[in-house]
């Protein structure tokens, strides 16, 4: 029953969010819908997914969508063509039947990989089966996800030429006693939080994703508070920074065919160890990717004004 | 140092290089990319030679082995695909080292090492999500790389190439979730071993078939391609049309038959093919109106993809002769629309720097004044069009060869029809650089560096009809592929 | 009919309805809200499905799931600089029809 409710308040979110005609108010939807799906993970026994919905498909999503909206010029929506309309329903129609129709016809799998799964957890290195798939059996899936990520940052950097790519950060947006006060108390409350998910993921959920968009949101508050690093200090360490976490990575991915072994493949003694080594590295700069995902939005803004 | 030993580095430095020439200050930015670029060549072409002959490697990564872990598979498509990709962005590389302004080169290194890591990392995967990331890697690359310098037109033709690439990737992911949810497995080889055909099975390769489909830009899904191929700067024009759109095609080929496709759905095929001719006459009607000269390039791409179409019609041939000519003058098809769609956008973008501006009335009376330039466009041009002996004429050879066998005489025609369209714009172009001109005008050289790697390009694309042999033996080295085929 | 089964068709209502954003819609925002909805929708199915199939818990599509999610927050975050790009240079929030 609950489940019914949830999936028919997903539906009506998601038609509100797009048919609303204030882009604000669709936004605020679009973070209601986030916030609802958060439950629905926690319904589909997904806790690891739930957080790392509320922290980054929500959380930072939601920061840089509504950052953009500002600058949107306003303008009148919905003055769409008919045939259109009939397209877009059509398609929208039938691709929810043809699925709805297949999902339900769904045979048995032949292939138990989760058995496997639960079968090698031990060799491992970590006891939480999501961060052995994320960092030991599917790791190579993971690093490329890390290059991804960089690689948003190159490409929005490489929209503006003259610049050497890292070599922009804005100084303060906002002065806020307020704001700059109540910092001072979540600060050390978020940097904990970011340690905390990080220490977890080896055995529950948590891990690097959620804590570097914690992590994220700490860097995104300080720079909002004008409490950045001397210009200088913080394009050294930012340029450093944001390429930590995949060099660190692909190090270690690459030095266990010194010893004659694939790609990837950690001591077994060490995997553990070499596993949190890692996360570590990438909560760092996962934090600073999405930071710095979100200053350059701002230094754009600066630049036309 | 075996193949197996080898081929990790294929992914790794590519990737290295992206982080430094990311952190790098210009001079040691391009010395370290010249240095990988060197690698890189050396590596793929090691990687072939070594090319066991009697069966595919596996390269474990992780040491778990599926379905667990993710696996690489090598096989002789594999191997000549990094080949064709070391050769094709090598130059391409080159080219943009002396082409690219300073202030450009800091944006456009990273990207570039992204879309060559993504590349190889395509030809090699072997698991279903594996290549959602790799396709992922590819797009924001290309799309970086399009939106380079961030110029409204390039903008905006970005954005429309980003929105149709994220929604093939979707269309993509979307399938891969319902095969794993009928099959319980990513890998490539065991889904194929314990594949079964359902409404989910159905519904799931449609959806990735769609999605790929519009990632390639097959008609009628390829508006998105002419503003961004035309539109990107030179070097990433030639990137994108000889390299990124293939790899999506490379997976939805590779699936259609690993899958045993060509078996299951004739209509589908047909559907395809037809899609094809459609291609093949839109993009040359479409090329013939075209007033600037690289957006008549953007547009042959369009219409040279209708002979990739082709090839599903032809594969499902009741006849294994015919199935088995059909796969190889496919892929010897892309591989020489590669390397010449390359050469042509190169070349043509130096004329464009010796008439100043890209018009095609512009070219008036450069075959008199740049005639190295023309000659590199005329033999990329040969290719394309498929006049003997150059790569294009011998794989167009073996798919006509393939739809007389196979008794699809439809196709022959069309294949015929769409060569004299592409005779017909190619010629147009040419037909502007012998108009004779006022001696007033002045026109600009380009670097011999520029000349000679357009060039290049376009001498492989017609040497390949004399080498032809070579690839064709690759692509019949055994492998999932290979043994699918029968 | 179980829980995750449920959620996987909730799954597919929302991919249909991201679809239909994304083909109604000219404004590049409102498009890119339709792309995250179809992403959404997916992995709803991808958890969903897989889960109803083994009758427990999967963890690896919930790994993948996770991976999904950053790959969407990087497309979103290129995406939304694109458009603040072009907005910043044209004045405008969808892309103009003339063809050059």
């Amino acid at each position: 029953m609950i489940d019914l409710l949830l999936v028919c308040g997903l539906w009506s979110l998601a038609l509100t969010t797009l048919l609303t005609p204030n882009a604000f108010r669709a936004l605020v939807f679009f973070i209601l819908l986030g916030l609802l799906l958060t439950l629905v993970w926690i319904r589909l026994d997904a806790p690891d997914i739930a957080l790392a919905e509320a922290a980054l498909g929500t959380g930072i999503t939601g920061v840089l969508l509504l950052d953009t909206l500002k600058q949107q010029p306003q303008h009148a929506l919905l003055c769409v063509h008919r045939t259109r309309i009939f397209w877009a329903v059509f398609s929208g129609l039938s691709l929810t039947l043809a699925l709805s129709w297949a999902l339900l016809q769904a045979p048995a799998m032949p292939i138990a990989l989760d058995q496997t799964l639960t079968a090698q957890l031990d060799a491992s290195g970590v006891s939480h089966p999501i961060t052995a798939v994320l960092l030991n059996f599917r790791a190579y899936d993971t690093l490329l996800e890390i290059g991804v990520l960089l690689l948003a940052l190159f490409a929005g950097q490489g929209l503006h030429e003259r610049q050497h790519p890292l070599e922009q950060l804005s100084g303060a947006q906002l002065h806020n006693p307020f704001l700059r006060a109540s910092l001072a108390l979540w600060l050390p409350g978020m940097l904990l939080l970011a340690t905390y998910l990080l220490w977890a993921g080896a055995h529950q959920p948590g891990g690097a994703f959620q804590a570097g968009a914690v992590l994220a949101a700490a860097f995104i508050l300080m720079h909002l508070c004008g409490l950045a690093l001397d210009a200088q200090v913080s394009q050294h360490l930012l340029r450093i920074g944001v390429l930590v976490g995949f060099v660190l990575f692909l190090v270690v991915a690459s030095s266990s065919m010194l010893a004659g072994q694939t790609l990837l493949t950690y001591p077994s003694a060490w995997a553990g160890e070499l596993i949190l080594l890692i996360e570590l590295a990438l909560t760092f700069s996962i934090g600073l990717i999405l930071f710095s995902l979100f200053t350059l939005n701002h230094q754009m803004r600066k630049e036309s004004a | 140092m075996s193949s197996l030993a080898l081929l990790p580095w294929l992914l790794i430095l590519p990737l290295a290089a992206a982080c430094l020439t990311g952190l790098l200050p210009l001079r040691a930015t391009q010395i370290s990319s010249l240095l990988v670029i060197l690698s890189q060549a050396l590596a793929s072409l090691l990687l072939l030679l070594w090319m066991p002959s009697d069966e595919p490697l596996f390269y474990s990564l992780g040491s778990w082995g599926a379905p667990l872990g993710i696996v690489l598979r090598l096989d002789g498509l594999a191997a000549a695909f990094l080949m064709m990709t070391s050769l094709i962005a090598s130059l391409c590389g080159l080219y943009a080292l002396s082409y690219l302004r300073p202030s450009q080169q800091p944006g456009f290194w990273p990207l570039f090492w992204f879309l060559w890591a993504a590349l190889n990392g395509i030809w090699l995967a072997g698991d279903l999500f594996n290549l959602y990331v790799g396709l992922e890697l590819l797009s924001l690359a290309a799309v970086g790389l399009v939106a380079l310098g961030g110029e409204a037109s390039r903008v905006k033709a970005a954005l429309r190439y980003l929105f149709a690439a994220l929604l093939g990737s979707l269309g993509y992911l979307l399938g891969v979730s319902l095969l794993y949810g009928a099959h319980g497995t990513l890998d490539l080889e065991l889904l194929a071993e314990v594949f079964h055909w359902g409404p989910l099975s159905a519904l799931a390769l449609a959806l990735i078939l769609a999605g790929l489909a519009l990632k390639t830009a097959f008609f009628p899904l390829h508006t998105w391609l002419p503003p961004a191929h035309a539109g990107a700067l030179t070097p990433v024009s030639a990137l994108l049309s000889a390299l990124v759109i293939k790899a999506s095609f490379y997976i939805a080929l590779r699936l259609w038959v690993e899958l045993e496709m060509p078996e299951r759905s004739l209509e589908v095929a047909q559907l395809l093919g037809l899609l094809g001719a459609g291609a093949l006459f839109w993009g040359g009607w479409m090329a013939l109106q075209q007033v600037k000269l690289k957006q008549v390039v953007a547009y042959s791409t369009v219409a040279q993809l209708g002979y990739l179409l082709l090839i599903f019609p032809l594969l499902s041939s009741s006849s294994s002769e015919a199935s088995h000519l059909a796969s190889q003058g496919g892929w010897l098809m892309l591989l020489s629309h590669a390397l010449a769609k390359a050469g042509m956008f190169l070349a043509a973008g130096n004329l464009i720097l010796c008439a100043g501006r890209s018009e095609l009335s512009a070219l008036a009376g450069l075959s008199r004044y740049r005639p190295m330039n023309i000659f590199a466009f005329g033999l990329a041009a040969v290719s394309l069009m498929g006049l003997p002996p150059s790569g294009g004429f011998s794989a167009k050879w073996l798919m006509l060869q393939s739809a007389l066998i196979s008794g699809q005489w439809w196709w022959i025609l069309v294949i015929l029809l769409g060569s004299l369209l592409s005779a017909a714009y190619l010629f147009r172009v040419f037909s502007h650089t012998y108009l004779e001109t006022q001696d007033s005008v002045q026109f600009g050289q380009p670097s011999l560096m520029l000349e000679l790697c357009a060039l290049t390009l376009a001498a492989l694309s017609i040497l390949l009809g004399f080498f032809a042999p070579w690839p064709l033996a690759w692509f019949a080295l055994p492998g999932p592929f290979t043994e699918a085929l029968g | 009919m179980n829980t995750y089964l449920i959620f996987a068709l909730g799954g597919a209502g929302l991919c249909g309805i991201g679809l239909f954003g994304f083909i109604l819609h000219d404004d590049l925002l409102r498009r890119l809200i339709a792309f995250n909805l179809l992403g959404s929708g997916t992995f709803l199915i991808l958890v969903g499905l897989a889960q109803s199939g083994r009758g427990g818990v999967d963890a690896v599509p919930q790994a993948l799931v996770l991976t999904g999610i950053v790959v969407a927050v990087a497309a979103t975050a290129l995406t939304l600089m694109l458009i603040r790009r072009w907005t910043q240079l044209s004045q405008q929030s969808h892309l103009t029809e003339e063809d050059e």
